[in-house]
């Protein structure tokens, strides 16, 4: 039902009942107006008649002969009967003869008795009249009271009077009825105009259901409906501004590379992209409806990023087996308490399988170093001990070219040996995963620097190093990394008038860097970029003796701590190589890999 | 009373070679028993295949072990000679090439006494067996 037709079905009694009550009303008014019309007109007729002396003496005579004549005469006028009476109410004389002798009512005689024409509505033959009653007295004397004489009557019809009050009612129901039925049509129309915004309100809203949020509707009034287009108008673009439509919202969730599921409060899904199907083995329609508690084996999830999340990995149940996965959950609790599951995951069984190839490789290639390792020194060791062997021998002792000759294979064979351990340090340090247990740096750095003068006594180096720094990390590891810093700041002062090797820690872009500083011959900073690539030398291994991996080895070994390893140094001014643990500082590793020999 | 003897097994006859010249310009005074592998090595020691008939109230007073062997390893041999109730206390030394941290835990674990490295100078090879000496318990 309309608007519109419950307010014309709200108004349409009302005027139903005022049309009823106004015809009832009018008929009675009309009526009432009617009678006392013909009250007036018969009271008229009595008091107006011209001879009216004959009617009082036929009276006083009490002679019906004498009253005939003005009674007839009484009647002309349009009334029924006109009647003269004794003041007992016998009929003296009548305009219908036949009626004379008889006895009529009067009005009772304290009426008759103030002398004035006495109206009363009476029935004649079944229908209605008016009698009026005129008391007729003797004019009062000189001691002589005023006398009745008897009384006039004179009926007059009223039968016609009250047809005329019906035909009134009905011609102003009838008005009434065609005033209604207009202002009807015009309400009718009115109401239309009236609540068209609501309408277009109604339609807008029809729109917004099915199509774009943003459309809007014309303002047509200031009043409580424009407000309403407005404020809706207000709404429509707001939804638009922040709403994301479902179609968006399920174009994401397909487009998204992990497999998602909802589900309802009961653990049953509720959606599933294709994703989530292919990694299962089935349509998105046949997971839908299923309890998700069929595809997933519990397993203990870490809870991340608030009470309702967790993730971690665990094992789907697919049509073509388990797959394995990494997996968020996150319980959502929707503002009217509905509870839904929101699952993602991702399909990792091709990164367990590249893991498990990867530690094959490791485990080849661990088996491989080992065995290069021993097949490849065996011999070398063959070559050098022979070596020594001969030299020792009278012969060789005295043929100085034969002596120099086996020297030169015998330290080249020590040099390959070398070189063949450094390269397996360097693969194992490689392949190592890095531990984090509290490290004392200044300790291993204390101790490694005694190593290195109890190794070289003959020289004076003068260390400094910070005392209590600490930090996380793998010690082996860092030992080596420290070993390999100091021994490098070591070897490269033995020229250095007053060497001078440091260790300690500062801050270097907001981060704390560990740093080993020697006053040594440095190099140019061109180079830079050379010192990370293994076997790479920048000075002569006959003046700096070394295999070549040290500093490689120190830059890998800090970037397994998730750390950042620079240097800097001038040509004869000594070189500092810094380290971060932990912190990565992108434009230090920048600055080392850009250096470009060939800048000058 | 018979001769105090060193059992030795090593794969390599250079190696071996090599060793015995060291032990005998460092005037190592026990007679040395080569095995060329760990088999043969466990063989002599629990008097089995080609050593059945030897005398088994005599054992090594010391054994040096080459790591890496064909057949059954240097590291095993320790094994089985720490787990023989009649030679679990003879002193064992491990020799190697490579200086594999892993083979050295495992021959700690299993009670080697010494763990060396073979040198690649002979001057370094004799100072290093002149050490073994002092590993072989006096005689009674």
């Amino acid at each position: 039902m309309t608007l519109r037709a419950k307010l014309l079905a709200f108004v349409l009694p009302y005027a139903a009942v005022t049309v009823g009550l106004i015809t009832v009303f009018g008929y009675f008014a009309a009526r009432g107006i009617l009678v006392s019309d013909v009250e007036a007109k018969s009271r008229a007729i009595v008091v107006g008649y011209d001879k009216f002396r004959t009617i009082v003496n036929g009276l006083r005579t009490r002679n019906p002969v004498m009253l005939r004549m003005p009674l007839t005469e009484l009647t002309s006028g349009g009334a029924l009967s006109a009647a003269a009476l004794d003041p007992d109410g016998r009929v003296i004389a009548h305009s219908n003869r036949l009626e004379e002798g008889k006895t009529s009512s009067l009005p009772p005689f304290e009426q008759r008795r103030r002398r004035e024409p006495i109206p009363e509505r009476v029935t004649v033959s079944g229908r209605p009249a008016i009698r009026t009653t005129l008391p007729v007295w003797t004019e009062p004397g000189l001691n002589q009271p005023s006398v009745e004489l008897g009384s006039i009557q004179v009926t007059l019809p009223l039968q016609a009077t009250l047809v005329t009050a019906q035909r009134l009612s009905v011609e102003l129901l009838g008005i009434i009825l065609g005033v209604i039925a207009i202002a009807t049509a015009f309400l009718f129309w009115g109401l239309r105009w009236l609540l068209r915004p609501v309408s277009e309100l109604a339609e807008l809203t029809a729109r917004l259901s099915s199509g774009p949020f943003g459309q809007t509707i014309a303002v047509r009034s200031n009043d409580e409906l424009g407000e309403l287009a407005r404020r809706f108008n207000e709404l429509s673009r707001h939804l638009a501004e922040t709403a994301i439509s479902r179609d968006f919202f399920e174009a994401v969730i397909e487009e998204v590379l992990n497999g998602i599921i909802v589900t309802d409060a009961g653990g049953r899904i509720t959606l599933a992209n294709q994703v989530a199907a292919d990694v299962l083995g089935r349509t998105p329609g046949e997971l839908v409806g299923a309890p998700v508690r069929k595809f997933i084996v519990r397993r203990s999830l870490k809870g991340h990023g608030g009470p309702r999340r967790f993730s971690g990995e665990a094992s789907l149940i697919g049509a073509a087996g388990t797959i394995p996965v990494l997996v968020g959950v996150s319980r959502l609790r929707y503002r009217g308490g509905q509870r839904s599951l929101i699952v993602s995951f991702r399909d990792i069984s091709t990164l367990n399988r590249a893991k498990s190839d990867l530690a094959d490789a490791n485990r080849e290639l661990e088996a491989f170093s080992y065995a290069a390792a021993h097949d490849l020194k065996t011999p070398l060791r063959t070559i050098t001990n022979y070596s020594d062997l001969v030299l020792g021998q009278p012969a060789a002792l005295g043929d100085p070219l034969m002596a120099d000759r086996l020297g030169r294979i015998r330290s080249a064979g020590k040099r390959m040996a070398e070189l063949i351990d450094a390269l397996l340090l360097f693969s194992r340090v490689t392949r190592k995963e890095a531990a984090r247990t509290s490290v004392s740096l200044s300790a291993i750095a204390r101790e490694e620097a005694q190593k290195l003068a109890a190794a070289d006594a003959g020289r004076a180096v003068k260390t400094d190093i910070e005392p209590a720094l600490d930090d996380l990390g793998d010690e082996q590891l860092i030992r080596l990394l420290l070993r390999n810093l100091l021994s490098n700041a070591w070897k490269f002062t033995s020229r250095s008038r007053a060497p001078k090797v440091q260790f300690g820690r500062e801050k270097v872009d907001g981060a704390s860097a560990y740093y080993v500083r020697d006053n040594g011959v440095g190099f140019d900073p061109r180079y830079l970029s050379k010192i990370l690539v293994p076997f790479e030398r920048l000075h002569d291994p006959a003046e700096y003796p070394g295999s070549g991996v040290g500093l490689p080895l120190a830059e890998r070994i800090v970037r397994k701590h998730g750390g950042s390893f620079w240097a800097q140094s001038r040509p004869n001014e000594g070189a500092t190589f810094y380290f971060t643990l932990h912190r990565r500082l992108a434009a230090k590793e920048r600055q080392m890999r850009q250096a470009d020999p060939r800048d000058v | 009373m018979s001769e105090q003897v060193v059992l030795f097994a090593d794969d390599n006859p250079d190696d071996v070679d090599l060793t015995l010249l060291a032990l005998h310009e460092i005037g190592f005074p026990y007679k040395v028993i080569v095995a060329r592998d760990g088999e043969e090595a466990l063989d002599y020691l629990f008097c089995r295949g080609a050593y059945a008939n030897r005398d088994s109230s005599q054992l090594p007073a010391l054994i040096l072990l080459d790591v890496r062997m064909p057949k059954v390893d240097g590291l095993q041999v320790l094994e089985g000679v720490r787990a023989s109730p009649v030679c679990k206390n003879t002193p064992v030394v491990m020799l190697t090439t490579s200086d594999e941290p892993r083979d050295r835990a495992t021959a700690e674990r299993l009670g080697a006494s010494l763990y060396l490295k073979k040198p690649l100078a002979f001057p370094d090879l004799c100072s290093l067996l002149g050490k073994l000496q002092t590993l072989i318990p006096p005689r009674r």
